[in-house]
């Protein structure tokens, strides 16, 4: 299948790209990998008359560290998150969803701002902004602003940016060292759409008590879903296997999934209390801690 | 596609009636509403922008309200379509009286065909459901800023 005619345009600055949507806004889309652009475009669900293709622009593919945030430009590609010694080090939960993400075909075009902006709920990198309260830079033609994921997310495939802006910038939280946190999930085949996705992160202290808890689902509800209650349960709390058997029945509670041909609502209710439990399992194990 | 849903209000019941039925408050509360206008006794010529997702569209439509009893039921049939796709809508409202205003419950009978019906129901009932979460949120303000 082939897209509709429209009009390619290539900016090669930011300030080129902003006037572009500022001028065209209504009709046109931006390109950034394409990987669901293309196919959205080649089975004629979307016919924009302007296609602005930022992959040439300037400047908003990198990693930096930056007041205790990984800030991460637009442009930067899954591979590039996945190779990187910074996110290694400051993010890990970041390193092993990204490694979910589709194949390594697309993780060498794909480019976080356009994940983020596609929101699709099963995606990984919206789950794991969610679970990091991390923050959404936004530009357009005159300034920018900073949101948070529940501001951005609005529904499936709906987000809060408006025909004149774009995204320039996603920053996550630098969590501790000593933290340890997991990302899990299900699919029907390796590197298809998660039917249920969970990223945790724990931190521990020497009695092992959790003292910091994070906590979020993908592909249960149409957007990313913060579990804050089981978050909040667990912190104060001493690991054992019946803390987690209820913290994962509470976030199974949590949820609102809708059911479709993929998977049933509640067998993806199922999933969000499997997952929540393993992730817990492994994010506590990796902060130090003991699960018996 | 199945879809229900049940909206509280804090305004009276005749209030909420008014409003669902005044053309000047559907046309600003309707997501993407360019164009409202009544035709024929409850008949309405409607056109609607829509934007979701990468897939942006103009649907022009008619609505039309049947059986309905003044101030508690009515029948909404839509049908639509544009370049995306089509929808025919058959929407069940009834508006019940509480202690602290009303409450709308609504239950909607949808068919969508063409183009759009290949993102999936999962998605579209999803995004439907966030528009009607917004319409009545955009009506619930206009009642209370005195538009009704």
């Amino acid at each position: 299948m082939k897209p509709a005619s429209f009009e390619y345009l290539r900016p090669a600055s930011l300030e080129e790209a902003l006037q572009y949507l500022a001028d065209l806004g209504e009709d046109a889309k931006i390109l950034s990998g394409g990987q669901s652009l293309i196919p959205v475009l080649n089975m004629r669900l979307s016919t924009p008359k302007y296609l602005i293709d930022i992959a040439r622009v300037e400047g908003l593919s990198y990693i930096r560290e930056e007041d205790g945030y990984l800030a991460i430009g637009a442009l930067t590609k899954h591979v590039e998150l996945e190779q990187s010694p910074l996110i290694a080090k400051h993010c890990p939960l970041l390193l092993e969803a990204v490694k979910w993400i589709g194949h390594p075909q697309i993780r060498q075009r794909g480019t976080i701002g356009g994940s983020i902006a596609h929101a699709d709920p099963s995606a990984e990198l919206p789950c794991v902004l969610a679970a990091l309260r991390g923050e959404i830079v936004i530009a357009h033609a005159d300034g920018e602003e900073t949101l948070t994921p529940e501001e951005f997310f609005l529904t499936y495939l709906l987000t809060s940016l408006q025909p004149d802006q774009m995204i320039k910038e996603v920053r996550f939280p630098i969590i501790s060292e000593k933290a340890g946190s997991a990302f899990i999930e299900v699919a029907r085949r390796h590197g298809d759409f998660a039917l249920v996705e969970v990223a945790a992160v724990i931190e521990l202290n020497e009695d092992n008590e959790i003292t910091l808890a994070r906590l979020a689902a993908g592909g249960a509800n149409p957007v990313p879903c913060v579990l804050e209650s089981v978050e909040d349960f667990l912190v104060g709390k001493t690991v054992d296997d019946s803390l987690l058997e209820e913290a994962s029945e509470m976030a199974s509670e949590g949820v609102e999934p809708d059911g479709d041909l993929h998977g049933s609502e509640a067998y993806r209710r199922s999933l969000v209390k499997t997952l929540t439990k393993r992730a817990l399992r492994t994010a506590i194990q990796r902060a130090g801690g003991t699960t018996r | 596609m199945q879809l229900s849903g049940e909206t509280k209000f804090a305004n009276g019941v005749q209030n909420i009636w008014d409003a669902l039925h005044d053309p000047n408050i559907l046309k600003a509360a309707i997501p993407g509403c360019e164009r409202l206008e009544l035709t024929g006794d409850g008949e309405y010529d409607v056109v609607m922008k829509l934007g979701v997702a990468a897939v942006k569209g103009e649907y022009t439509g008619k609505v039309k309200l049947e059986d309905v009893e003044h101030g508690s039921h009515y029948i909404l049939l839509a049908e639509g379509s544009g370049s995306p796709g089509h929808v025919k809508a058959r929407m069940d409202c009834k508006l019940l009286p509480t202690e602290k205003g009303c409450t709308l419950v609504w239950d909607c009978d949808a068919e969508i065909g063409g183009m759009i019906a290949s993102v999936g129901g999962r998605v579209l009932g999803g995004i439907a459901k966030f528009m009607a979460g917004q319409f009545f949120k955009a009506i619930e303000k206009q009642v209370k800023n005195g538009g009704a």
